[in-house]
């Protein structure tokens, strides 16, 4: 298996990991990280993918798509924190849902915090 | 050890068979990729005299895609306003008394290196990899060193200075488009000829438009002045 490959699979499994923590997670601002893991093993995919096609260099295409990426990421992620942290200081709570939620799913070790 | 409670815990079971599917799904697909194709490698390379530029990846940026590039400048817009209106507009200077030895030291060192790097990453965009958001995240980077060190930088930036730079980027694409229809070609679609003159003239507004619209997003996203 030649090392691009692995990139790209390393870039599935980094996907994988954000998206099963976007499903089991609550806190938003993990939710927001979560997210943006799943942007990050996206790009590895990409770069993967171009270095596929390499002849003799790697496809520039995926390439400047992994650039607009990372700025478009960086603007959803930015904007997404302004938001969680806008929820936070008008209603003190880092979870959506009823307003009993916020205690049932906050670990036992950050409950004081 | 931290307590998973079954509410948390549930999603998480009902979540990971489908996230193995995809899993497999997907890891699959890329061992199905063939292996001797080219891509748009090929592709690139035929056209990219016509480029205006010498280095591919800006080629595809700045030319083949540009399209592209210009929804990402106008996604950093539809950001930035909203950053803007969540806060109000920016947030004030710091006040100068927040200004200590090091930090002054350190931007006086800093910032000069800064702008010598970021102006030598914008023209090394047509050759080399680098160009107008590399350029304008280092710029910006600058920024946010001159306010965290108290100096009165957001006030450089306001009202109808602050607008028109924030759209500079977009309408610079917006405008290349208008001109190339307006001479019968396509939507930026440039002429060999002309093609790198547009694309500097781009890159450089660009790289204004982003230094002001990252400034903004790193700014907007401090703890300080929030209710």
């Amino acid at each position: 298996m030649p090392v691009h490959d692995l990139y790209t699979a390393a870039g599935v499994v980094i996907f994988l990991v954000g998206l099963l923590r976007l499903l089991a997670d609550a806190h938003l601002l993990r939710l927001v990280l979560a997210l943006h893991v799943m942007g990050s093993g996206t790009f590895l995919v990409l770069v993967g993918t171009a270095y596929r096609f390499r002849d003799p260099d790697p496809d520039p295409v995926p390439h400047a798509m992994v650039l607009t990426g990372i700025v478009v990421t960086m603007g959803v992620t930015a904007l997404a924190v302004a938001l969680v942290r806008l929820f936070h200081a008008r209603t003190g709570r880092v979870h959506l849902g009823p307003s009993s939620a916020d205690e049932a799913w906050t670990p036992a070790g950050e409950r004081d915090a | 050890v931290r307590r998973i409670s079954a509410r948390r815990l549930l999603p998480l079971l009902l979540g990971l068979p489908g996230v193995a599917v995809l899993g497999v799904a997907m890891l699959r697909a890329v061992d199905g990729l063939p292996a001797d194709a080219t891509g748009l490698t090929r592709a690139i390379e035929v056209r990219m005299p016509d480029s205006g530029v010498s280095h591919p990846v800006t080629g595809v940026l700045l030319n083949f895609r540009a399209y592209d590039t210009w929804l990402e400048v106008v996604v950093l817009l539809i950001v930035a306003t909203i950053m803007l209106s969540l806060r109000r507009g920016l947030l004030p200077d710091r006040a100068s008394a927040t200004r200590d030895a090091i930090t002054v030291g350190l931007v006086r060192r800093l910032l000069p290196v800064l702008l010598l790097v970021a102006v030598f990453v914008l023209g090394l965009g047509t050759s080399g990899p680098g160009g107008a958001f590399q350029s304008g995240a280092l710029l910006a980077a600058g920024g946010l060193l001159l306010f965290l060190a108290g100096y009165p930088i957001t006030r450089l930036a306001e009202g109808t200075l602050l607008r028109v730079l924030l759209s500079a980027g977009g309408a610079a694409f917006l405008l290349a488009a208008l001109v190339g229809v307006a001479l019968g070609a396509r939507a930026l679609e440039f002429a060999p000829d002309v093609a790198g003159a547009a694309i500097l003239v781009i890159e450089i507004t660009v790289a204004f438009s982003l230094v002001v619209m990252l400034f903004v997003l790193l700014v907007s996203a401090s703890p300080e002045g929030e209710e």
